[in-house]
């Protein structure tokens, strides 16, 4: 079976057809298929498996196949090394807050973004965990320097 | 920033006043302090602008507009580096549990196939509308980082490269009923949140809304957000003509 690998030496159009996609393993289907089931069958011993990892087969919400065939599509569109794929656009913006913020830290964040941006840094989470905001008018950095 | 400064985060263009930010600019200012840049792309898509090349740690995109490209699937992303991505994962995937349904993986998978062939159109037909509204005299003003006349038009020139996208906002000279008068009488372009479908949107935004004290002057009488579809681009004219002649102003 031929592979593709579609990599960043292609240009954009080529890689938005191809990227991310193969010949299916099983069937020689020319397009990777759905796979819909939550779990993945587990090794003999499953014991020292770390149930919190995203990078085995465990399960769906550990990562699933179409999520990692999308994000190989999405990292090779904005040439990027690595992309996580989520349930919406809120929950990638959640996320990046939630991984890299702590209490006590600051952000500088645009006063004009998506509504969910602005809940979430102005509010929720100064709120909540004690981050502080300073909101700017990121058309002009210097007043980002500031 | 202070040094407590842990993360800039900005859109651009940004929702809904198609506000441009200087991506590089400001990522030597984040780096400079220590900080991270995440800049969230929903609004240009990759085919006009990745963030990454321009120094950007996070690039976040609503895959839900232009990349599943539908309306009919909801999806989200973060790109960047192994390291930073890894993170994310572990936590906002399988610890807060915001994976995304292998259906919806697959239906945005293949509305990204025609990506770019989508945008080339967004880019043309919501150039072509906005020069339109800013030939009419019942128009209080057009936002586009297409036109020249935008803040920051040669900064969007130079960091989007194919093009400025399809969304744009605009204002009547007419109050708060004549605004919503004037949608109630489009055919064409769809009275609905959201943007980047292959269908027309539009959105009132009043002003009444809380965050009329972030915005420039022009936006404070309350204004539209649209989305520019993939409908003819004179249909789409012709509709905002009709509305203005039916519509019922002050």
């Amino acid at each position: 079976m031929s592979k593709k690998n579609i990599d960043g030496n292609f240009r954009f159009l080529t890689r938005a057809v191809h990227g991310g996609n193969e010949v299916d393993a099983e069937t020689g289907a020319i397009r990777r298929p759905i796979t819909m089931a939550n779990s993945y069958e587990l090794p003999y011993d499953p014991s020292d498996l770390n149930w919190s990892s995203a990078d085995g087969q465990i399960y769906t919400r550990n990562g699933g196949a179409n999520q990692r065939y999308l994000q190989e599509k999405l990292a090779l569109l904005h040439n990027a090394p690595d992309c996580v794929a989520l349930s919406s656009g809120v929950a990638a913006l959640s996320g990046v807050f939630f991984t890299f913020l702590k209490s006590g830290d600051h952000v500088v964040m645009s006063n004009s973004t998506y509504i969910a941006a602005y809940r979430l840094i102005n509010e929720l989470f100064p709120d909540k965990f004690g981050v502080e905001k300073t909101l700017v008018d990121s058309s002009d950095p210097d007043s980002v320097r500031l | 920033m202070k040094t407590n400064t842990r993360l800039i985060h900005v859109e651009t263009p940004s929702n809904p006043t198609v506000k441009i930010s200087d991506i590089a600019a400001i990522s030597e200012i984040a780096h400079a302090n220590g900080a991270l840049l995440s800049v969230d792309n929903t609004f240009a898509s990759p085919y006009n602008q990745r963030p990454y090349e321009l120094g950007a740690d996070l690039t976040i995109e609503s895959l839900t507009k232009y990349i599943n490209g539908h309306g009919d699937a909801m999806g989200g992303a973060a790109l960047g580096k192994k390291e930073l991505i890894d993170q994310i994962r572990s936590q906002a995937m399988v610890n807060l549990g915001g994976a995304i349904s292998p259906f919806n993986a697959w239906l945005i998978m293949r509305g990204a196939v025609t990506l770019p062939l989508r945008m080339r159109q967004h880019n043309e037909s919501a150039q072509k509308v906005a020069a339109f509204l800013q030939t009419l005299p019942q128009v209080r003003f057009v936002a586009y980082p297409g036109l020249y006349g935008h803040k920051n038009h040669e900064t969007a020139q130079r960091q989007m490269q194919n093009g400025f996208g399809g969304v744009l906002a605009f204002g009547l000279n007419t109050d708060h009923d004549g605004h919503n008068s004037f949608v109630s009488k489009l055919r064409v372009i769809t009275n609905a949140v959201s943007l980047g479908h292959d269908e027309s949107l539009i959105v009132f935004l009043g002003e009444n809304d809380e965050r009329q004290y972030l915005y420039g002057d022009e936006f404070r009488g309350g204004f539209f957000r649209v989305s520019i579809g993939l409908e003819d681009a004179e249909d789409l004219i012709s509709d905002i003509k009709n509305a203005l002649l039916a519509y019922k102003t002050v």
